[in-house]
């Protein structure tokens, strides 16, 4: 059994860190416009709107959607030194283990990209409160309204009741969701060797589909399509076994990334 | 009293590298590259690794490294299989490719962000190194040649100080001066544990850099011997065109005559040719059998 040591992982988070400084500050500042203009386009649209709420939540749900495409482009480059056989040959002499590698590209994805991306996002909300201050103009706040609102708008659909727990499980959604973008996303750049950055879009993408379908066919979002399955017995029975579903999903795609991780060669002829 | 005894285990080890009965192919649709290989390297020597092309010099670095996995036979390096990817094994492995890919970044980041992958890893080798091939540690490396990342990138693998350090073809695009530099600064700079191995078809670069010639071709290795050992036991000489070469193993035309090998019978004291040597390997094979792997 291979040693897992600390240090050596944040020498590795350190080194990939510090040799693609330039590409990641380039992401974070195209994630930074995005946020910037969603909020700019949507505040004009919002405001003359007939039903705010709505559209208000459905602009939070961009921003999260865009994060979970940039996320598809940082595993690309993050794994761009398998794209090459030097870059193949660079990874494969670092004198660490291959969990070691594994969990310091995991953890690149998830604190880094994610939290970072977090990070944008209260500070786009943040200037544009300073923004509207300058200007003299009610902007309000992104974080306090417009996710509240998005919050609100979902629970609007549904009963208050001893079987509601709600909150709950759409935190445990919403966080299962992105742990599934992560775990495909990963699967698809160890499997793709060559121009992986649009095949992980569109592998993610389909699982993800896959996922999001049998989700939101038993789910408790309030889309027209879900099966007429009543709200109690779906919360209490279903959801649990949908949630599962989705860790499943994560679990099996995080197993099969490392697994391929493992079997990287120099020469990528075969993994078997 | 009280006595303080400390143990300290002393690294052993009368083999560095051992493979045995190698398979290894590229796939059912290509010939094998390694049928039944079997080699042993020992620790302390530069080895030079010939072949003709295609014969898997290359391969076999990387299948020592643990880059490819073999589907049969053994590899140990120091005792450990490379492929598990045991940070003390690799640890003790570098590799110096024929393509040399570096990030962008300047060499002093790049160092920074890698040496404290190696304990031993010397700043004044390092320095020693660049300083020799005449580079600074300020260049950013995606910005120089060829030649100039090679330079920098071996001079950080000396400096690594490991056990192990694979070079493949290290003087392709180096420069006339910088080959002589190159066999300086590895002399200068080699300890007397580690090992290096040195695959290349530019043989007169290095050939007074070497200790250890193997010789390899359709999966067999058909020389590994020591300098000493060729030498005491074969002799490189120019005889004018029209001399007779009836005592000769291997003869062949050259601009100075013809290049003969002979058995050495003790009273010779020739430098090793080893153009000669590996073409009168790849003719005739059978006729040097008391020098064989």
């Amino acid at each position: 059994m291979q040693s897992f040591s600390f240090q050596r992982l944040g020498l590795l988070i350190k080194r990939d860190l510090g040799q693609n400084k330039k590409g990641y500050m380039i992401t974070l500042g195209v994630l930074f416009s995005l946020y910037m203009f969603v909020v700019w386009f949507g505040r004009g649209v919002v405001s003359s709107s007939n039903n705010p709420a709505a559209l208000a939540a459905s602009l939070n749900i961009f921003i999260y959607y865009i994060t979970l495409s940039g996320l598809s482009y940082v595993c690309a480059g993050l794994c761009a030194d398998q794209t090459t056989r030097g870059g193949r040959i660079a990874a494969g002499m670092l004198p660490a283990t291959n969990t070691e590698r594994f969990v310091s590209r995991f953890i690149i994805l998830t604190f880094g990209y994610i939290f970072f991306a977090i990070i944008l996002y209260l500070i786009t909300d943040a200037l544009w409160l300073l923004l509207g201050w300058l200007l003299g103009k009610d902007y309000p706040s992104l974080l306090l309204n417009w996710t509240s609102v998005t919050l609100t708008f979902i629970q609007m659909n549904f009963d208050e009741g001893p079987y509601t727990s709600l909150s709950t499980i759409q935190f445990l959604y919403i966080f299962l969701s992105i742990l599934n973008a992560i775990a495909s996303n990963m699967f698809a750049s160890a499997l793709f060797n060559k121009h992986p950055f649009m095949k992980i879009i569109l592998l993610g993408f389909i699982i993800q589909f896959i996922v999001g379908v049998v989700v939101v066919a038993f789910s408790l979002m309030s889309y027209d399509f879900w099966l007429y399955i009543p709200r109690h017995i779906s919360l209490q029975y279903v959801a649990p076994v949908v949630l599962g579903l989705q860790a499943l999903s994560a679990a099996v795609f995080f197993s099969l990334s490392y697994w391929l991780f493992c079997r990287k060669q120099v020469i990528q002829y075969r993994y078997f | 009293m009280q006595c303080n005894i400390k143990v300290v285990h002393y690294y052993t080890q009368t083999t560095m590298v051992n493979i045995e009965n190698l398979q290894f192919s590229y796939g059912r649709k290509y010939r094998p590259v390694f049928t039944d290989f079997s080699i042993s390297l020992k620790p302390g020597c530069i080895y030079g690794l010939l072949g003709k092309n295609g014969t898997g010099k290359s391969t076999l670095l990387y299948i020592m490294c643990g880059l490819l996995q073999p589907q049969g036979g053994t590899v140990e390096v120091m005792g450990g299989n490379p492929r598990a990817h045991q940070p003390q094994i690799i640890g003790e492995i570098f590799l110096v490719p024929e393509e040399v890919e570096l990030p962008a970044v300047c060499l002093r980041d790049y160092v920074k962000l890698n040496a404290p992958f190696y304990p031993r890893f010397s700043q004044e080798v390092l320095q020693q190194c660049l300083s020799d091939f005449e580079l600074t540690d300020d260049l950013r490396l995606d910005q120089l040649s060829m030649g100039q990342r090679k330079k920098a990138f071996m001079s950080f693998a000396l400096a690594t100080q490991v056990r192990l350090i694979l070079m493949d073809e290290p003087t392709n695009g180096l420069d006339i001066p910088s080959k002589s530099i190159f066999r300086k600064v590895v002399s200068s700079n080699m300890s007397e544990e580690q090992t290096i191995v040195i695959s290349t078809h530019q043989v007169r670069d290095i050939d007074s850099l070497l200790d250890h010639i193997i010789i390899m071709d359709n999966s067999q290795v058909f020389l590994n011997a020591s300098v000493a050992e060729i030498a005491q036991q074969l002799a490189f000489e120019f005889r004018p065109m029209g001399a007779s070469v009836d005592d000769a193993l291997y003869a062949q035309p050259s601009l100075q005559g013809v290049a003969v090998v002979v058995p050495n019978d003790g009273t010779k004291d020739t430098p090793i040719n080893l153009e000669l040597l590996f073409n009168a390997f790849m003719l005739k094979k059978d006729l040097l059998k008391h020098l064989r792997a």
